[in-house]
């Protein structure tokens, strides 16, 4: 069967791309062909037929047609406004975005990523042969609430969403920055509610993220630094732990210590650590062949996670 | 046929200013490029014979040729440039650039950067997006990047992850991969025969090796492998989290989740879990229980 809406939307575009002056809708509805139908369902068909080429990102401009007889506005689109050109892109730039864009195999991201870089392919640069990744990224696939993120936090809209923390709970928040930090994806921003920036884990967002109010609602700090945010070792409240490794044992452990003191069986660390949860984690890894030595509180815990 | 027209327009006006760059391409490949079956693209290829500029005579349409399932564009019409990005996939591949980026060297970073700047001013985007990595690149890295180019061997001196011995192995790495925190180097290993994972952080040191070997086989017959079955408390989720490639199902129980586990190395398997105390249980199977439980008492026999 013969789809006459697509084929009618693809010949308006042609028409409006081709016109330099604008033009009217009886023109329009004269020689684009498909336009054929009462007046008033003629006027509904092209007010639907502008909203969707205008949600496929094509500006169609209004104007008005002559300044002394002001009868109907006319329309066109602009060949500017209408293509992609970015200058000087090069063969290299043409291969790193091609590799960039298979980067999310079978994530929400995929057909942006496709279709945008068959629309590079579509300048007639050839892409860099040379140019190959041996490098695989097996990070957590983004979901599509990154796209609705990085919309909201451009025209600063704020964020509604239930969040899985110790328990569930509803979130509001300014965001900031979308971040991927060792290979998990999290949204950073202030908390309208604890007044404080925050990030969240993606993963733990439960159902959609959903923007909410007016746009321009809030301005991010202009010298804002996601790296300010992340959980850091702070010099100040750092603890402290004195640590015996066996003779030529836990050898990576080693190398993130200071060395004490040297005995026939053991050696002794002294290690920085910020959360004692992961530290412990990392020294029970290691079996007996670490010893916490100091804090007491330290070892207590230690106990209590072995089931002493 | 169900698919939106506001769908097929797009992919309809976008389908000739890439037919002008790949004139003579096969409707197959065209297919497969537009991710539609052959079916659809031959439809949408007949819609568009017969759309042009107001007048429609044969002047005025799009002229294209496809009869021999081959597709050449001698006339597009207005259709010569292809559309400007949408913001979805501009977005989508500024944050893959981005991912790129940071694992690259300090020369490709550069590239990248310049091009990021490039997009985002012609485009009118701000950076929204950070990534931030424990391990970037570094000079092992590098070397390693190398040989896999050249398909060279190297000897590793490899901190094994489940016994926490240091051993020489010699290895032909075919890949290197990053997932969670940390780099991976996917090699045949000559030592042991077989193919192996590496982790970046537990190789201490490394050599090229010059001399030419010829990757084996690996064998086929893995030996059984045994189900595992475990319990991890909601407190005990970021373990979940943080070895996502090994969890093979997991289903929502009271206070957590009932997980299995695909076949790992075991060693390290109860290394890990120790670390989470009382909030991870085996299910099964018993040796690994065994294990655990072992793992858990040499540690206690030190305080008391």
């Amino acid at each position: 069967m013969a789809d006459n809406k697509t084929e009618r939307l693809i010949n308006l575009t042609l028409a409006l791309l081709a016109t330099k002056r604008f033009l009217k809708k009886s023109e329009i509805f004269r020689t684009v062909q498909g336009y054929d139908a009462s007046p008033e369902s003629m006027d509904r068909m092209f007010e639907r037929d502008k909203d969707d080429l205008r949600a496929l990102g094509i500006e169609i401009e209004v104007g008005d047609l002559d300044p002394f007889f002001e009868d109907e506005p006319g329309y066109r689109i602009s060949r500017n406004n209408y293509s992609l050109e970015i200058p000087n892109l090069s063969p290299r730039e043409v291969a790193y975005l091609s590799i960039a864009a298979n980067f999310w195999k079978d994530s929400a991201l995929t057909p942006a990523a496709q279709s945008g870089i068959r629309k590079l392919k579509s300048l007639g640069i050839p892409a860099a042969m040379d140019l190959t990744s041996v490098i695989e990224y097996r990070f957590e696939s983004p979901k599509s609430a990154l796209l609705e993120i990085t919309d909201a936090i451009e025209e600063f809209r704020q964020l509604e969403f239930e969040y899985q923390g110790s328990e569930v709970s509803k979130r509001k928040l300014a965001p900031y920055r979308v971040l991927l930090w060792n290979g998990f994806w999290y949204l950073v921003g202030l908390d309208l509610v604890k007044e404080e920036i925050r990030m969240f884990k993606l993963s733990r967002v439960i159902g959609e993220i959903k923007a909410v109010g007016k746009k321009n609602s809030f301005s991010i700090p202009t010298h804002f630094e996601v790296t300010s945010v992340l959980p850091t070792f702070k010099p100040d409240s750092l603890n402290t732990a004195k640590v015996a490794i066996r003779k030529g044992e836990a050898i990576t452990l080693r190398s993130s210590g200071k060395l004490l003191s040297q005995s026939e069986l053991t050696d002794v660390f002294e290690f920085n650590y910020d959360l004692a949860a992961s530290f412990l984690r990392t020294l029970i890894w290691y079996g007996d062949s670490v010893e916490i030595l100091e804090p007491k509180e330290l070892q207590d815990q230690i106990m209590a996670l072995v089931g002493g | 046929m169900t698919e939106p027209s506001i769908t097929r327009t797009a992919r309809a006006l976008d389908l000739i200013p890439f037919l002008l760059e790949h004139q003579g391409i096969s409707v197959e490949e065209l297919a497969a490029e537009f991710q539609v079956s052959q079916i659809q693209m031959m439809e949408d290829l007949n819609l568009l014979f017969v759309c042009g500029l107001p007048g429609y005579t044969p002047l005025e349409l799009i002229d294209m040729n496809f009869e021999d399932g081959f597709v050449t564009v001698s006339d597009p019409q207005v259709l010569d440039k292809p559309r400007k990005l949408s913001k979805p996939e501009l977005t989508t591949l500024l944050v893959s650039l981005e991912v790129m980026k940071t694992f690259a060297k300090s020369a490709v970073q550069k590239e990248i950067a310049d091009l990021q700047v490039k997009l985002q001013s012609v485009l009118d985007r701000k950076p929204t997006i950070d990534v931030v990595v424990k391990e970037s690149i570094d000079s092992k890295l590098e070397e390693i990047l190398h040989a896999i180019e050249k398909g060279s061997a190297l000897d590793i001196h490899y901190l094994s992850a489940h016994s926490d011995k240091e051993s020489w192995r010699k290895i032909i790495p075919n890949r290197v991969y990053f997932e969670g925190r940390h780099a991976y180097v996917e090699s045949w290993c000559i030592t042991s025969q077989g193919e192996r994972v590496f982790r970046l952080d537990r190789i201490l040191e490394l050599r090229l090796d010059a001399k030419a070997y010829v990757p084996g086989v690996e064998n086929p017959d893995l030996g059984k492998v045994e189900e595992i079955s475990l319990f991890v408390s909601n407190a005990a989720r970021i373990f979940l989290e943080e070895n996502a490639s090994i969890i093979a199902a997991t289903e929502r129980v009271s206070n957590g989740y009932q997980v299995s586990v695909s076949a790992i190395d075991q060693g390290w398997l109860v290394r890990t879990m120790a670390g989470f105390g009382p909030e991870i249980a085996v299910i099964q199977p018993l040796a690994l229980k065994n294990a655990l439980s072992e793992h858990l008492a040499s540690i206690r026999s030190l305080y008391v």
